[in-house]
């Protein structure tokens, strides 16, 4: 591989051939290091436009245009647009909030905390969950920002020194979320960076025109793959994990408070921040699968995102939310136990009132359904694991319109109970959102690897001359490779 | 003159354009003599259009009204107008004397307001007010404390604790709004004849030939005027000079809502025409059969504050007396609301009850009373025991829907129970004295043209259809749109060949007119009008017209008889000099006989024909110069006073007969009197009331009527122009026979409780004022009992198509909890064809149905079901109303409706309102109440307390200054060492809680007592003055301490007493208006997003056929502990030192989540560009105190901080504490019965503070430790025991007090809800 010249290259190389039918190893059969090498980096530097993509291309777009449109009508008239109202003040836009970012979080789950647990059946997912993260938080900020009265003046919320003498009130949770949740987006965008660096350099090798090459090898930062090199960005990786690890958790948990903060029936209650992260979790999860099955249909990555991949998501599926299930019990429980009639009657209300129709949507869509994956044959069926994601998605989202919206319907004066009905420009605006989120993920699947390579070579290697070893010789197999990073020829 | 200006003539053909030419000039220079000036050659050679093009101010953009305008230079002109509107913005006082600018100019101050003395005449009636001026605009109107009206005194209860309330004017929701009608950018403003635009001289020179004409052809009989209710004796007087010019001349009034029945009413009861004015605090008792007295009377502020007079408690040791109100009406009112028994019946039944009632009192005309159900026999027989108890001190009231016989029942009994002897059988009897003592009085009638309104119109327009009217003048009404259906007024109005029509508003009338004139507003003319009194007030202009056009009716009346161009100050200025004698004040003198004279010579001169406009002003002028004109032809002796017999009684005498539709058409309101009385009793009273002035009538004082003039113009009241009340003697009443209940449903006509007959159509204000009991905004709709539209398979928003002898009218059905069963109510106002943007087109036009016979109630009416939807917009959701009794399932919970699912959770969490609670607080322990009873047992609406023990609500005890914390200081700590903070049976007459004690703890939780909350007040953190040196912190303390103050730093806190809110919406409005507060159109109120600071939650318990409505004021309630506070991530929500808590609304970014976190959900966000920005007359009036917020903004009632910092920089100043009552908001300041207080909770001595250590004091939702600053007293009625042992399952609520009066341990609604709930689960 070494010698690959600019010319004459135009076309596809000649890929090896592999056995890339399902399987459950973590990486298919016959992949060496120069097929995964190959097969990754072609997608983004050789492959032709494959009609899977186009297709989704075009859907993702014309959302997008719908993003805009419904961002542009409501910056000229204003968050009246919406069908938020003076009893039920967040609607679609803190609902939509809390659900992009909730997505977020199995991408930093994945590629931080597995990795700090040495799951190595992470990696052919970790690169794309992550940037699933980003684009999450991309939609989720968008929300924030568009969710202003007075957008012009969002900048606000960072406390900035300015002539005015103002500074944001930090005791206010909608503050904690901003240091939160930008906190996260730069740590997810570091990580993710960072752990993408060697297969830019790749990339900018086995690039042919001169200004994608020069472009890759901007972004690669001069990554030579020397010794040292590896060696400060192993370290540097781990501790990018280790802080990322933490926001797991926290992010979701701040976020939570601006709810159990306040003092609405149905908001103000303690079980909130881990709750919210288990169901953070469950969304996510069921995201990643909804975007691996597709994407290694398109790519032909089936021995990559194999379905071990899968069967794993789907078993984090059925363990949180199991999780989320238990939150669900305790928030009814501690209703019941407080004894106050507001608690009480905002429970009984998500049951049996104008909305119920939305709990018990979501206690089928994120306790019942997932109980399917206790059974092998729907864990691992591509149909079932994406059906089931997909009702899992909608079961994450109508939880945070069970839990913002429904109870601001009916809150402690009766004279002041509404309704809360979304308009047209509510689901525009969500509809343009999964736009936004599309669009930067497809071009994500051309521009970069949506397969970390570094770690496929890896796990190639370990593979081949481990099997599957114990954590012993897993982790000694890590070391070697660092150590001897034959993996990576290209780079010479 | 620019080639590129086209001028063009009115025809919009142009006027030729050629080019200069100098032979042109020339030959012009050759005319002329002398010395010639010339600007341009233009001008010189005087071309045609010329000067054309010199008269308009833009020539080239000048609106060619009479051409079609194209579309870019009505974008040109429309910029202009915007830019030049604000320059044209300063320059509008009135160019005549309005008193304190000509006094003391020197005080007037920029941007510091002044108050004039004015008058809103309503349906004729004025209320008295004084208009707030900010630089030369009237930004805001309040009452007039010395008007009769709108002030009053408010008898000051000796009782310990009961506050001192000072006199101060209040309004009502109409007057409130009336300035935005005058601001209103789609009012009339132009003269226009057949619809063009056209000026006054044409109309002058029209108008003129027609009366010419007529006098000359008919004297007059071919000519009608048809006006509204007037009681201005100026107007009243030159409707007789215009009398005395065309004898004949056919006047009538006609307002669809009118006292038609009332007058007839004295006249069946005395036999002559009366008009009572009711003295609500002088009854004890006070039954109103079918009569809304707090809304629907023209004496409604001065009803409501003597009515609650009769029946504040706030303190138990206070009052040993309570009024008791009986309200038997046929629609839910805010009267029904504020009574202790409500019976609802149908409207037709109204009479054969009044009739028992008499039976039962023991006056004549009441036997033989039918169609009373045996049931209904009871409860009449128990008001009837109630009313003989109180003797002397009762009234019995009638609505002016009832017909005359019932208001001839309700007087002849309020007669015969006004003396202390009884016997019964003859209650003739005249009153003592002046009549001073009596609860009603009795009064020559008050209106000028005292004709049935509707007879007379009929009158009217038969003649017109018979082609015998040639000219028809409209004043201020709009009988096309209100006069009855089978009338067919349109149709015979167009038979009149010459129609004109004065009014504020281009409407419907002014549609089928030839002439159209604007009207002035009563804020920009010179007027004068009378209380319901009779008292006179000079309504004073605050501002110039803001359109040149308009004309006030006076100036129009004058013109007519011939004082062209006299202005309404000297008009008004000269009929009081006249009425006064004083005649001595040379310049007036000589206007007033200038006036007569210029009459005389105008019409007699001109009496050829074809008089230009060019002519009339000619002739005006020859006139005036011409000067002798023999005058003594007659123009003065115009003014003698018994020359014109016009005003009719004993026309209408013979109208006795009609009592639901009877024969009003027969009467020929016009025709000489046969009575020969003095010619208008009003003007009798004119002349009474000048005898009775301070000033000396006839005594040549040059000085005197100045004076006289200064003092009437500055109170706003001329003093002892009150109605002598008349010696009556009632006979034996001959009633009529009684009306029929109808088969079927029988229909409802009342009028809208905020747009009135439409005349308030337009204003927003009051479009989106939620009504009283429905809450419904921007549309009527018609109004049923839940069980009714149960019966009819009619849901709420369904649209039915009601038929009604001929008349169609489509509406959605709206459910109202207390109306009566089988019966509709329709309410007038809505349906404008033609209005303007705001009032065309919402809701249905009731006038459709109604019939010159039965214009209040009628039967026969078929309904369908048009399976069509129209949402109507209410603001508060009545989530609960379906028949009682029927509990919920499992399927309702699944399919059922948003209310029937509600209803589920309902009857799971709180089962004990199960049938109980209509649309009410769900268990929640939001509105408190109790009987008298209860009060003078010393037992208090106490807070229940909840299964583990702690009350449900703070603060639960009755001293609620009192910290919850036990105090390590010599103060006892009450009753806390004994028993802890609660008292297991709830009651606190008696044990260890008194209120005896003097010493209040200094600022330790007032408002969070008994909140177990470690912390200090947050303002007394804020009220650690860093700011002040020590030496002045110690002068303040002393001064402090001196002053018997709990602290040094004053604190705002508000005081609600919800016995004295009647629902009235007089604050709603008043707060819109004081504050700037938008309005945003149904849409939004549909999306749940009104603007209002301050609403009024109405609670329902009880039944569904009579449920008890609970009226709870809910404005910011300035937490000490917000909870809007905190989550504001821009400081934007700060508390002031002085405990408001503030919003800032440059801060403000709009996150909303201090509207989530507000649990009284009264925070109000600017969701899309609601404040209008761009009408000119709109930015005029706003409010300059306050900010005008923009799109993105949260806001909220801010305690008028406007007020409260000028209160405050006044004093400190003066170097004092801000004086209790200094500081009025504005919701207390319109309050007609002053149920809202507000001061210095610091000041022990304050009103404020007095009321929230009352007993009867608690606070929302403070168990949230949310520490609000407003509390609320609560509710007591005063229901008689006799009427609820009667029929103890009629009165769901009263059911456990009666077992209480058995001795069963006394529970409140809550309480018991706890102990059910609690018991088998403990």
């Amino acid at each position: 591989m070494a010698a690959i010249t600019p010319r004459g290259i135009t076309k596809r190389l000649p890929t090896p051939p592999v056995d890339a039918d399902e399987t459950f190893e973590v990486v298919g059969k016959g992949n060496s290091l120069a097929t995964v090498t190959a097969r990754i980096s072609d997608v983004v530097l050789r492959d032709r436009l494959r009609p899977g993509w186009v297709l989704f291309f075009i859907f993702s777009l014309m959302m997008l245009a719908c993003l805009g449109v419904s961002v542009v009508y409501l910056a000229v008239m204003g968050v009246g647009i919406w069908g938020i109202n003076n009893s039920v003040a967040w609607g679609f836009d803190i609902i939509n909030f809390v659900w992009w970012i909730g997505i977020g979080h199995a991408g930093t789950l994945i590629s931080a905390v597995l990795l700090l647990f040495h799951q190595s059946w992470r990696t052919s997912i970790n690169r794309f969950a992550e940037a699933m993260t980003i684009f999450a938080v991309f939609c989720a900020g968008l929300y924030v920002l568009s969710h202003l009265g007075r957008h012009q003046y969002a900048y606000w919320l960072f406390p900035l020194p300015n002539s005015m003498g103002m500074w944001p009130n930090f005791r206010s949770p909608l503050e904690w979320d901003v240091f939160a949740v930008s906190t996260y987006m730069t740590v997810s965008i570091l990580f993710w960076y960072v752990g993408l660096i060697p297969d830019l350099a790749t990339l900018r090798d086995r690039a042919v025109r001169p200004l994608i090459k020069r472009a890759y090898g901007i972004a690669s930062l001069g990554w030579r793959g020397s010794n040292q090199h590896w060696h400060r960005y192993m370290a540097v990786y781990l501790i990018l994990a280790g802080i990322s690890t933490p926001l797991v958790l926290s992010v979701h948990s701040t976020i939570s408070l601006d709810f159990a903060f306040s003092q609405n029936p149905g908001w103000h209650t303690t079980i909130f921040p881990p709750y919210f992260v288990a169901g953070a979790l469950v969304g996510g999860f069921a995201m990643v699968l909804i975007l691996a099955i597709p994407m290694r249909q398109i790519f032909d990555l089936k021995d990559m995102i194999t379905m071990r991949h899968l069967e794993n998501c789907a078993k984090i599926i059925l363990a949180t939310a199991i999780f989320v299930a238990y939150g669900y019990g305790m928030e009814v429980y501690m209703a019941y136990y407080s004894g106050e009639t507001y608690e009480r009657f905002m429970t009984v209300n998500r049951f049996f009132g104008p909305y119920g129709w939305s709990y018990w949507a979501l206690m089928s869509c994120n306790v019942l359904i997932p109980q399917l994956f206790w059974f092998r044959k729907v864990r691992t069926s591509l149909i079932w694991q994406f059906a089931i994601s997909i009702m899992v998605s909608i079961g994450m989202w109508l939880e945070r319109f069970v839990i913002i919206a429904v109870p601001l319907t009916r809150t402690f004066l009766p004279s002041s109970w509404h309704t809360y009905v979304p308009t047209g420009w509510d689901w525009a605006q969500y509809v343009g959102s999964f736009g936004l989120f599309l669009t930067c993920f497809l071009l994500f699947c051309r521009m970069l690897p949506v397969i970390s390579m570094a770690e496929m070579r890896e796990l190639v290697h370990h593979e081949a001359h481990h099997g599957h070893g114990g954590d012993h010789e897993h982790e000694h197999a890590q070391r070697y490779d660092m150590a001897n990073p034959h993996g990576i020829i290209a780079n010479d | 003159m620019s080639q590129l200006i086209h001028i063009t003539d009115k025809k919009g053909s142009r006027i030729e354009d050629k080019p200069l030419d100098l032979d042109d000039v020339r030959a012009k220079l050759a005319e002329t003599n002398g010395k010639t000036y010339w600007r341009s050659l233009d001008e010189l050679s005087q071309k045609p259009g010329f000067n054309e093009m010199l008269r308009r101010e833009f020539p080239g953009q000048a609106p060619k009204d009479w051409a079609p305008l194209p579309r870019r230079d009505f974008l040109k002109l429309m910029g202009a107008s915007l830019a030049l509107a604000g320059l044209s913005g300063c320059a509008f006082q009135p160019n005549e004397k309005i008193v304190p600018y000509v006094n003391q100019p020197e005080s007037i101050v920029p941007g510091i307001a002044s108050y004039y003395a004015t008058a809103m005449p309503f349906s004729g009636y004025a209320l008295g007010l004084l208009a707030k001026s900010t630089d030369g605009r009237p930004v805001k109107v309040e009452g007039n404390p010395d008007h009769p009206t709108s002030g009053g005194e408010t008898p000051i209860d000796p009782g310990k604790g009961k506050p001192n309330f000072k006199k101060r004017g209040s309004t009502d929701v109409f007057a409130q709004a009336s300035l935005l009608t005058m601001y209103d950018p789609e009012r009339s403003q132009t003269i226009r004849r057949s619809g063009a635009s056209s000026n006054w001289d044409t109309f002058v020179g029209e108008i003129t030939q027609q009366i010419q004409a007529s006098r000359r052809n008919s004297k007059g009989a071919d000519f009608a005027i048809i006006t509204e209710t007037i009681t201005s004796p100026t107007q009243i007087s030159l409707m007789n000079d215009l009398r005395d010019l065309m004898p004949e001349l056919r006047w009538v009034s006609y307002e669809p809502v009118n006292r038609d029945n009332v007058t007839a009413g004295t006249r069946l009861a005395f036999g002559r025409d009366l008009h009572p004015v009711y003295h609500f605090d002088r009854a004890d008792v006070i039954v109103s059969l079918d009569c809304d007295f707090m809304l629907e009377e023209p004496g409604r502020v001065a009803h409501a504050r003597e009515f609650i007079d009769g029946r504040r408690v706030t303190d138990k040791t206070a009052r040993q007396k309570m009024n008791r109100l009986y309200v038997i009406e046929s629609t839910s009112t805010i009267t029904g609301a504020a009574a202790d028994h409500r019976f609802p019946v149908k409207a037709a039944q109204v009479d054969g009850i009044a009739r028992a009632l008499a039976q039962a009192i023991g006056v004549s005309g009441g036997a033989g009373a039918q169609q009373v159900t045996a049931e209904q026999n009871k409860w009449v027989q128990e008001i009837a025991n109630d009313l003989k108890a109180s003797r002397g001190r009762v009234i019995v009231v009638a609505g002016a829907n009832q017909p005359p016989a019932v208001h001839a029942l309700a007087m002849a009994m309020t007669e015969g129970l006004s003396g202390n002897s009884n016997n019964g059988a003859t209650f003739a009897r005249t009153l003592p004295g002046n009549g001073n003592a009596a609860t009603i009085t009795y009064h020559a009638p008050i209106e000028g043209a005292p004709v049935p309104h509707l007879a007379g119109l009929a009158s009217v327009v038969d003649e017109m259809k018979a082609g015998k009217i040639k000219t028809v003048l409209v004043m201020g009404t709009n009988p096309a749109y209100t006069a009855p259906r089978d009338l067919e007024f349109a149709k015979a109005f167009n038979n009149v060949p010459f129609r004109a029509h004065i009014g504020l508003y281009e409407d419907e009338t002014s549609n089928l007119c030839t002439w159209h004139v604007p009207e002035a507003h009563y804020l920009e003319q010179w007027s004068d009008a009378r209380a319901i009194d009779g008292t006179v007030s000079i309504v004073q202009p605050i501002i110039m017209p803001l359109y040149e056009a308009c004309k006030s009716p006076l100036e129009v009346l004058a013109m007519m008889v011939g004082n062209v161009n006299s202005s309404g100050y000297d008009i008004v200025r000269g009929q009081w000099a006249r009425t006064k004698g004083l005649v001595n004040d040379g310049t007036l003198a000589a206007a007033s006989v200038q006036g007569e004279l210029a009459k005389n010579s105008t019409l007699t001169q001109s009496g050829a024909s074809g008089l230009t406009s060019q002519g009339v002003n000619n002739g005006t002028a020859q006139g005036l110069s011409n000067g002798p004109m023999t005058g003594a032809q007659g123009g003065v002796a115009a003014n003698s006073p018994v020359v014109n017999n016009a005003v009719v009684n004993g026309g209408v005498a013979t109208n006795n007969g009609t009592i639901n539709g009877g024969a009003m058409n027969g009467v020929t309101p016009m025709k000489p009197a046969t009575n020969g009385a003095t010619r208008n009793s009003a003007a009798a009273i004119g002349g009474a009331g000048a005898g009775a002035s301070g000033v000396a009538a006839g005594t040549p004082d040059a000085f005197a009527f100045d004076r006289f003039w200064q003092e009437a113009v500055h109170s706003g009241v001329i003093k002892g122009t009150a109605a002598p009340a008349i010696n009556v003697t009632a006979g034996a009443l001959n009633l009529p026979a009684q009306t029929v209940i109808g088969p079927g449903i029988e229909v409802n006509f009342r009028p809208d409780p905020t747009i009135w007959d439409g005349r308030f159509a337009n204003n927003g204000w009051l479009q989106e004022c939620p009504k009283p009991i429905t809450k419904l905004t921007w549309d009527n709709a018609i109004l049923v009992s839940p069980n009714t539209a149960h019966k009819n398979g009619w849901n709420n928003d369904d649209e039915v198509e009601l038929t009604l002898n001929g008349g169609k009218v489509k509406g959605a059905i709206f459910m109202v909890p207390g109306q009566p069963d089988d019966t509709l109510t329709l309410n007038l106002g809505y349906g404008r064809a033609q209005v303007g943007k705001i009032g065309t087109g919402a809701g249905f036009d009731a006038n459709q149905l109604r019939t010159v016979d039965n214009p209040w109630m009628a039967y026969g009416v078929k309904t369908a079901k048009l399976g069509t939807v129209y949402k109507l917009a209410a603001t508060a959701h009545h989530n609960l109303i379906s028949p009682e009794g029927k509990d919920t399932t499992l399927k309702d919970a699944i399919l059922g409706g948003d209310d029937a699912k509600t209803k589920v959770v309902d009857d799971w969490i709180t089962p004990q309102t199960r049938g109980k609670d209509v649309d009410g607080v769900h268990g929640r322990d939001l509105i408190r109440s109790g009987t008298f009873e209860m009060m003078q047992k010393g037992e208090l609406p106490v807070v229940p307390e909840d299964k583990i023990g702690l009350p449900i609500s703070w603060p639960r005890n009755p001293n609620s200054q009192g910290s919850s914390l036990p105090d390590s200081q010599n103060k006892p700590a009450r009753g806390r060492d004994e028993s802890g903070p609660i008292v297991g049976d709830g009651s606190l007459a008696d044990g260890p809680y008194t209120t005896e004690e003097d010493g209040h703890p200094l600022a330790d939780n007032r408002e969070l007592a008994g909140s177990p909350s470690f912390y200090p007040r947050e303002s007394d953190y804020l009220a650690s003055a860093p700011l002040r040196s020590a030496a002045a912190e110690k002068e303040l303390e002393a001064k402090s301490k001196a002053l018997g103050r709990d602290n040094v730093t004053q604190q705002w806190g508000m005081s609600v007493d919800l016995q004295s809110c009647i629902g009235c919406n007089a604050c709603v409005v008043g707060c819109q208006s004081e504050n700037n507060s938008a309005i945003v159109g149904k849409d939004q109120v549909l999306m749940g997003r009104e603007m209002h600071w301050i609403r009024i939650d109405a609670y329902m318990s009880g039944s569904y056929e009579n449920p008890e409505v609970y009226f709870e004021p809910m404005m910011c309630q300035h937490c000490e502990k917000a909870p809007c506070a905190p989550v504001c991530p821009f400081n934007a929500v700060m508390e002031s030192p002085g405990g408001i808590n503030e919003q800032i609304y440059n801060r403000c970014v709009g996150t909303k989540y201090c509207e989530n976190n507000c649990p009284y959900k009264v925070r109000r966000f600017n969701f899309l560009q609601y404040s209008d920005q761009i009408s000119p007359t709109i930015q005029l009036m706003a409010n300059p105190s306050v900010t005008v917020r923009s799109r993105g903004v949260m806001e909220k009632c801010t305690y008028c901080i406007q007020r409260v910092k000028a209160a405050e920089w006044q004093a400190k100043k003066e170097d004092r504490f801000v004086r209790d009552g200094d500081i009025i908001t504005a919701c207390q300041q319109v309050c007609p019965t002053n149920a809202i207080v507000f001061g210095d909770i610091n000041d022990p001595n304050s009103e404020v503070s007095k009321l929230k250590r009352g007993d009867l004091t608690f606070g929302i939702l403070t168990h949230l430790n949310t520490g609000p600053r407003t509390s609320y007293t609560a509710k007591i009625r005063n229901p008689n025991p006799a009427l609820v042992a009667l029929n103890p399952k009629l009165y769901g609520v009263e059911v456990r007090e009666g077992e209480h009066a058995e001795g069963a341990e006394h529970v409140t609604e809550n309480q018991a809800f706890v102990e059910d709930r609690g018991k088998p689960k403990r």
